[in-house]
């Protein structure tokens, strides 16, 4: 079926849209675990990006492959820094106020 | 292969290694293991800076694999130079770590909060790996990698700090995270137009290109991203929550070279992997008048702090403008001018180069103070100067570094922005010079000056409790930084060659 | 040109990524990020990158959702939940402001991107080319640990460092107690909240073929799809499922948490530097024993990256004092 747009541009204009609405929600929102998984979503984008680009040839580029799975495991290792943030965060805030906080 | 070759490799991978050894060691081990690869780096800088100054460029193809498949590892004169301040630094701030272990932070035990954070250590020399990774990488997306390092471990760093420090820590992630995206974004732009990943390979082919647009939109979100790590003006927000609650020796590492990283990639996007673009030259007036600004701003927000260290960090983002005002001079204009626009890149590096002495020196008297003193109000340190004479010297010194005084390498680099302004007629940045560095001298002299007064303190203060041993070698360290920002202003001439090497033009 | 499917797939990703963004509920948005890996792996499927799709299903869906949804479980309700920074005034000014500015910029950057000319990778024939030194068959463990090792290493740094970082911020910094090499995670003390036993004699049954599914990707690695990462991500599942049933790991932890975590770097770097042992670059392997010392970094490396993940979890529970 024909839609006028091939499959690579319309999966890069999806990684566009989440990359600007992850950002844009990041930027607005508060609340902490939402503002973790909007920044998740934007590194979704970006290596939504990556991997479109990958599938452009005949045969999937392996190399850009590769630097998506490293784009995978450097977004985990930032996301569980975060999530331990958010609960250190706001374990401290279940506490009653005082102690010996330095 | 040569040892100045081995010795690129050897600076990323062997701190890499010292924080991997320093995991799995109790902590009076991890303090030697930072010390012993502290030297070590130091000593490996030595090679590359000497073959940097015989106008050669050590390169290095890793595992053999040439570009655009492989990585190249390339020393040339802007890695020479951050290579020769960060081991500068680090090893006096290891020293200093080493010899007053409270100034790493705080942890804690079953029972209570206890200063003295083991973490520090692996934390600092991942950071270090990554910094001489970023300064040495010729790969765009190496870069990206190397700067996701250096924005890990230096949000962990800050997070030592205690419970103080866990939100500003979180919020530094997220715009670290952020901008990093950001670049890489651009980064996968730049490889979908150009075929490959290599920064050389990738200016060349964007030289054959006819249309600009994808570069410039690249460059547009690198600029943006890497704006964000570096703090500049609008996006400056997350620094002062994050560098002045930062633990005493961790606050110098962030400010003095963390953020000279993201510079250092900037310069990198825009004089290495793009060429002169038709249609670059908004952004730069754009990044010159936020640099203005960041000036004016920082600096009048510096001048209404009461306490020591957000007065500090709002001077650093006051520092940053400095960086950015020569953007506009940066890119050869219509008449081609090369010697000018080498002139205000030289400005920028010395610049730079001279505030991460120079603030390391700074951040580290003020969370000296703050330390010992168990706060940092200014008010409340009035007169701490009396017992501790060295600090208040090595200060004196660090400020005439950050005013750009002779002899600094702040001065060399003001200088040179001045000379390159004057070639290009910008009348203009003599007038931020002189406002800048006016407001500089009035903040520095409210945040010194209250320690210089007669003492009215009770006796039973923190601050007059005797200074041990221990302290004393500390402010000798921190001396050591003040002296070394005066030495370094020695050395324009030397960093302007070592620039010369590998350079874009 | 596209097909049905591409297009049906994108409008759910698009549809997703608006759940998981929107939303005020924790839970609502975390489980909009779980159904959005899930949907993204399809996508890489759809890419043919399975590499991708699997370690995406591992790493990405399996363990990040796991740890946001356990947060989000743990404290569904924080102060302000989910709600936009409203300003007292005019409460819809900044959805609107940040969707307008949202769309003219996707406008923006998709018009340029659109346009801009492609051009293919030039590194094709190199990798095809030097593939056989390598000593791998397949072609993204070769990217991984010949072509581009430096990149691989710095991650393996980065999660190592990940690991410490969230050590440093538990119970004694992450340290063992005085005159003991325990390591003293708050977590091993602390108990599991129960779980039916059903439940935990699944998890029981289900972690051993985890662990059996993980060696394969791991072995897989070097003919096929598979590798380090993705194996890693299944162990340190299969570890959690473990934990999460009661079985009791305090053991494992204490003693063999840390020395795992490093062991990948360490020996990657260690092998990284037989290179100018032997006068040749940093990270060099000769084809003679190329395929010996890739695999042994890859098996350490998959220890290594299970430790680090588990870490993470580990972490995520407070210690006493900051609850």
């Amino acid at each position: 079926m024909d839609f006028g747009m091939d499959t690579i541009t319309w999966y890069l204009l999806i990684a566009a849209v989440m990359v600007i609405f992850g950002m844009v929600r990041l930027l607005l929102v508060r609340d902490l675990l939402a503002r973790l998984i909007a920044l998740d979503v934007t590194g979704i984008g970006v290596l939504l990006t990556l991997v479109a680009l990958a599938a452009r040839s005949d045969a999937t580029d392996p190399v850009l492959q590769a630097l998506v799975i490293t784009g995978l495991v450097i977004a985990v290792a930032f996301t569980g820094l975060g999530a331990v943030l958010i609960r250190r965060i706001e374990g401290q805030q279940d506490d009653p106020p005082g102690g010996d906080a330095p | 292969m040569t040892f100045p070759q081995f010795a690129l490799g050897a600076l990323t991978l062997l701190p890499l290694l010292g924080a991997a050894a320093a995991v799995v060691l109790p902590h009076p081990a991890r303090r030697i293991t930072g010390v012993v690869t502290a030297v070590v780096i130091a000593l490996l800088t030595v090679p590359v800076l000497v073959t940097v100054t015989s106008g050669e460029l050590p390169e290095l193809v890793l595992g053999g694999f040439d570009a655009p498949l492989g990585i190249h590892l390339r020393g040339d004169g802007l890695a020479a130079v951050f290579l020769g301040v960060t081991s500068l630094v680090g090893l006096i701030l290891t020293g200093y770590a080493a010899i007053l272990p409270k100034s790493t932070g705080t942890f804690l035990s079953a029972t209570a909060w206890v200063p003295g954070h083991p973490g520090f250590w692996p934390l600092w020399l991942g950071c270090w790996s990554g910094l001489n990774a970023v300064y040495l990488s010729g790969d765009l997306f190496n870069l990206y990698v190397a700067l996701e390092l250096v924005g890990l471990t230096a949000v962990a760093l800050v997070a030592l700090g205690g419970r103080k420090s866990w939100e500003p820590a979180l919020r530094y992630l997220f715009v670290a995270v952020l901008g990093s995206l950001l670049f890489l974004a651009g980064v996968g732009l730049l490889a979908s137009v150009t075929g490959t990943l290599d920064l050389q390979q990738t200016r060349e082919a964007l030289g054959g290109l006819e249309d600009p647009t994808p570069a410039l939109l690249a460059l547009t979100l690198m600029t943006i991203g890497l704006g964000m790590k570096v703090a500049l003006l609008p996006m400056h927000r997350w620094l002062v929550p994050a560098h002045s609650s930062a633990p005493s020796v961790v606050s110098p590492i962030l400010s003095g070279l963390v953020l000279k990283a993201a510079l250092v990639v900037l310069l990198r996007c825009w004089l290495w992997a793009v060429p002169v673009l038709a249609g670059a030259e908004w952004l730069t007036w754009l990044l010159g008048g936020l640099g203005t600004a960041a000036v004016l701003a920082g600096s009048v927000l510096a001048l209404r702090q009461d306490r020591l260290k957000p007065l500090v960090a709002y001077s650093t983002i006051a520092q940053i403008g400095y960086w950015f005002l020569a953007f506009p001079l940066l890119l050869p204009g219509e008449n081609d001018d090369a010697e000018l626009a080498s002139g205000a890149y030289g400005a920028v590096v010395a610049l730079a180069a001279g505030h991460a002495i120079a603030k390391a020196g700074l951040f580290t008297a003020a969370g000296f103070l703050k330390d010992r003193c168990g706060t940092d109000e200014i008010a409340a340190l009035r007169g701490a100067g009396a017992h501790h004479p060295t600090l208040i010297l090595a200060m004196g010194l660090c400020a005439v570094g950050l005013l750009g005084l002779p002899i600094s390498l702040g001065f060399t680099g003001k200088w040179q922005l001045a000379t390159a302004a004057v070639g290009a007629e910008h009348w203009w940045l003599f007038l931020v010079l002189a406002a800048g560095t006016l407001l500089s001298a009035g903040y520095l002299l409210r945040g010194i000056a209250p320690l210089l007064m007669q003492a009215e303190v009770d006796d039973n203060t923190p601050a007059a409790n005797p200074v041990t041993v221990r302290e004393r070698t500390g402010e000798l360290a921190v001396l050591l930084l003040g002296v070394a920002t005066l030495a370094t202003g020695l050395l324009g001439a030397w960093v302007s060659t070592m620039l010369e090497v590998g350079s874009w033009w | 040109m596209i097909s049905l499917i591409d297009v049906v797939l994108g409008l759910g990703v698009l549809a997703v990524t608006g759940l998981s963004l929107i939303p005020r509920s924790r839970l609502v948005m975390t489980l909009g990020f779980l159904v959005l890996g899930v949907l993204i792996a399809l996508v890489w499927l759809r890419l043919d990158s399975l590499d991708v799709a699997l370690a995406e299903a591992a790493i990405g869906t399996g363990l990040l959702s796991g740890l946001m949804v356990w947060l989000a479980v743990r404290s569904p309700l924080p102060p302000g939940a989910g709600a936009m920074e409203t300003s007292p005034r005019i409460p819809w000014l900044r959805p609107v402001v940040g969707t307008a500015a949202g769309v003219s910029l996707t406008l923006v950057l998709a018009a340029v991107w659109l346009r801009a000319e492609h051009r293919l990778p030039e590194w094709r024939d190199a990798a095809e080319a030097q593939l056989p030194d390598t000593g791998v068959e397949h072609q993204i463990t070769g990217v991984l640990l010949a072509f581009r090792a430096y990149d691989t290493l710095l991650e393996s740094g980065i999660l190592m460092l990940t690991a410490a970082a969230v050590l440093a911020l538990s119970r004694d910094g992450g340290l063992s107690a005085e005159g003991s090499h325990r390591l003293g995670v708050h977590q091993i003390a602390a108990p599991m909240p129960p779980v039916p036993s059903a439940l935990s004699w699944a998890a029981r049954l289900l972690a051993p073929a985890l662990v059996l599914l993980g060696l394969w990707l791991l072995f897989a690695g070097s003919t096929d799809s598979g590798g380090a990462f993705q194996s890693g991500a299944v162990l340190a599942a299969a570890l959690i499922l473990l934990r999460a049933s009661q079985v009791d790991l305090s053991g494992f932890t204490a003693y063999w948490l840390r020395p795992l975590l490093v062991v990948g770097v360490v020996v990657f770097i260690c092998a990284g530097l037989i290179g100018p042992v032997l006068g040749l670059p940093w990270l060099s392997w000769e084809p003679e024993w190329a395929f010996a010392a890739v695999l042994s970094v890859e098996v350490l490396l998959t220890a290594g990256i299970t430790a680090g993940l588990y870490t993470l979890f580990l972490a995520l529970e407070n210690p006493e004092g900051v609850r």
